[in-house]
């Protein structure tokens, strides 16, 4: 169960930084720059995340064991 | 506000931006009238625990449904008959706008909103803009007034589309202070929203751009904007979802983490060039007998007198901000020294004090800027009719001899400050500081004699006092009608 659980958060970390349809909201100006540095930042820690998963589901399979 | 934007009978529209609903001064009440699209979210979110926190703390202005009968009511006289959902909210006592706040409270105004969106995070929503116009200070506590800037998020939805208005909006002028020496006051005057990575770039210093924090917050999002400007193109503007909520909302959380870093990094500890910010400790003309028959005086006043709103024009460090509070009385302090009002927030803050300290020059008080010039009315419209007593100490011979103002203007301002009375300190020209400002020119029509005849046209002395051993005296004025 929780390898089929992280094999679908694995397959996340591509979703991340794809564009869907939804136009931004028209009301503020989002700007560019920032939006960009948004999108990378979200990347890298869309990985941290999953390194933190890793790490706990690792830790955990250990103390189980012992 | 005062000056009416759109006016129609006893109707002020005071907001012009946001689609899902307008905000309205109608029979002396604020109304939001709310479209269909926004008042679902917004009524759950008035009845849901989520907010109660804030609106307790009173750090979310406190907002009450309006019935069916009202809301129509208020409808036809708004010529907002389409929206479903009208909102009364409290009032607050004094607006302060941006362009009349410290570094330190541009600051606790950005922790207020990233407390929000943190807050909001949790429960699946969020704000929708990050701008310090959706934040009122009542005394030192800052508040958010902008109910309608709560929006339902797409759960795996990764980016906040208000974090450039943030950025530009609070940790841009707070670098610029910091960095350039440049005042808010500076910055807002001419930039509603704030000024972006762009015009940032070329304002800070060569070597500050490659470090931190002006490297991350306007360097890297400089550069990558040239790329931008490359794609133009509708693609870099949709949303970017993860396959789960819970990926979008780490990913939130360490941005707001992240936000709220910086914002404490790039507020300036101190004002530069300050030059009045330690008046009261090292410069101050008086002794201590002297300072006691001041206060004794400015004290019996106040409440003999029974001011329940005090404006203390020329308020330095707030000494006597602090005195006029103590007697019960709701204060607005204001200086043109930023240094010396950043310390009358730091008091009224750490001391719990009714006190609203604004950076406005009183011979340029600030400007009615934004939409036709109403979206934030004058300092002068505001304080029209709102103080019972005006504190004018030692302020008088600034506008005399350093702005060159005239006794008959002089007078004409005091009336229109106050309501009833002021407590005036006139420093004559025997006293050092006057001399000092005369700088060889001749002032020689200054007197008491000529001042007091000046005063008469428009006030009735009521008291007045030689202060022991100086050519100062405090009146205790009154207005006639």
């Amino acid at each position: 169960m929780q390898n089929t659980l992280l094999s679908r958060h694995w397959l996340g970390v591509g979703v991340v930084g794809l564009s869907f349809s939804h136009c931004a909201f028209g009301y503020i100006d989002p700007g560019s720059g920032h939006l960009l540095l948004q999108i990378v930042m979200a990347a890298a820690l869309g990985g941290l995340f999953y390194i933190k998963r890793i790490i706990r589901y690792v830790g955990g399979f250990f103390s189980k064991e012992g | 506000m005062q000056a009416p934007p759109e006016t129609e009978g006893q109707v002020r529209c005071l907001s012009f931006r946001d689609p899902a609903g307008q905000l309205f001064d109608v029979e002396n009440k604020l109304v939001r009238m709310v479209e269909p699209g926004a008042a679902p979210l917004l009524q759950h979110l008035l009845e849901a625990p989520t907010l109660q926190p804030f609106m307790e703390s009173g750090s979310l202005i406190a907002s009450r449904t309006l019935d069916k009968p009202t809301r129509e009511h208020f409808g036809t006289l708004t010529r907002r008959p389409t929206a479903t959902l009208a909102v009364e909210h409290e009032r607050v006592w004094f607006q302060s706008f941006p362009q009349e706040w410290t570094p330190s409270m541009l600051r606790d105004a950005g922790d207020l909103t990233l407390n929000l969106a943190e807050t909001l995070l949790k429960q699946g929503c969020g704000l929708k803009d990050a701008t310090p116009q959706n934040v009122l200070f009542r005394g030192p506590i800052p508040v958010f007034v902008d109910w309608l800037s709560f929006e339902r998020r797409n759960e795996k939805d990764l980016l906040w589309l208000p974090y450039a208005q943030f950025v530009r909006s609070f940790l841009t002028p707070l670098l610029l202070v910091k960095k350039c020496a440049m005042s808010l006051q500076s910055v807002f005057l001419n930039h509603r929203d704030g000024i972006d990575h762009d015009q940032a770039f070329h304002l800070i210093p060569k070597l500050a751009r490659f470090l931190p924090p002006a490297l991350g917050l306007i360097s890297i999002p400089h550069w990558l904007s040239k790329r931008g400007k490359r794609q133009a193109n509708a693609s870099l503007y949709t949303e970017r979802l993860a396959s789960d909520p819970e990926i979008a909302r780490f990913i939130l959380a360490r941005q707001f983490r992240s936000l709220r870093r910086s914002l404490h990094k790039v507020t300036p500890k101190s004002v530069q060039g300050s030059r009045w910010d330690r008046y009261m400790e090292f410069d101050y003309p008086y002794d201590t007998t002297q300072l006691a028959q001041k206060e004794h005086f400015i004290r019996s006043a106040l409440k003999s007198h029974a001011a329940q709103t005090v404006l203390d024009a020329g308020c330095n460090t707030g000494h006597f901000s602090e005195l006029a509070a103590r007697t019960g009385a709701k204060v607005v302090g204001i200086d043109f020294d930023a240094g010396a009002v950043a310390a009358t927030y730091a008091r009224a803050k750490s001391r719990k004090l009714d006190i609203l300290p604004l950076v406005v020059n009183l011979a340029r008080p600030t400007p009615a800027v934004g939409w036709m010039n109403s979206e934030q009315t004058s300092f002068l419209e505001r304080a029209r009719g709102k103080f019972d007593l005006v504190l004018m100490l030692a302020v008088v011979h600034h506008l005399l001899l350093s702005e060159g103002v005239s006794l008959a203007a002089l007078v004409d301002l005091m009336m229109i400050l106050t309501r009833r009375h002021i407590v005036l300190e006139f420093v004559g020209p025997g006293d050092l500081s006057f001399q000092h400002l005369c700088r060889g020119r001749d002032f020689s029509h200054i007197t008491s004699e000529t001042f007091e005849a000046a005063i008469g046209t428009g006030f009735e002395i009521i008291h007045k006092e030689r202060v022991q051993n100086q050519d100062r005296t405090l009146y205790l004025l009154k207005k006639r009608h």
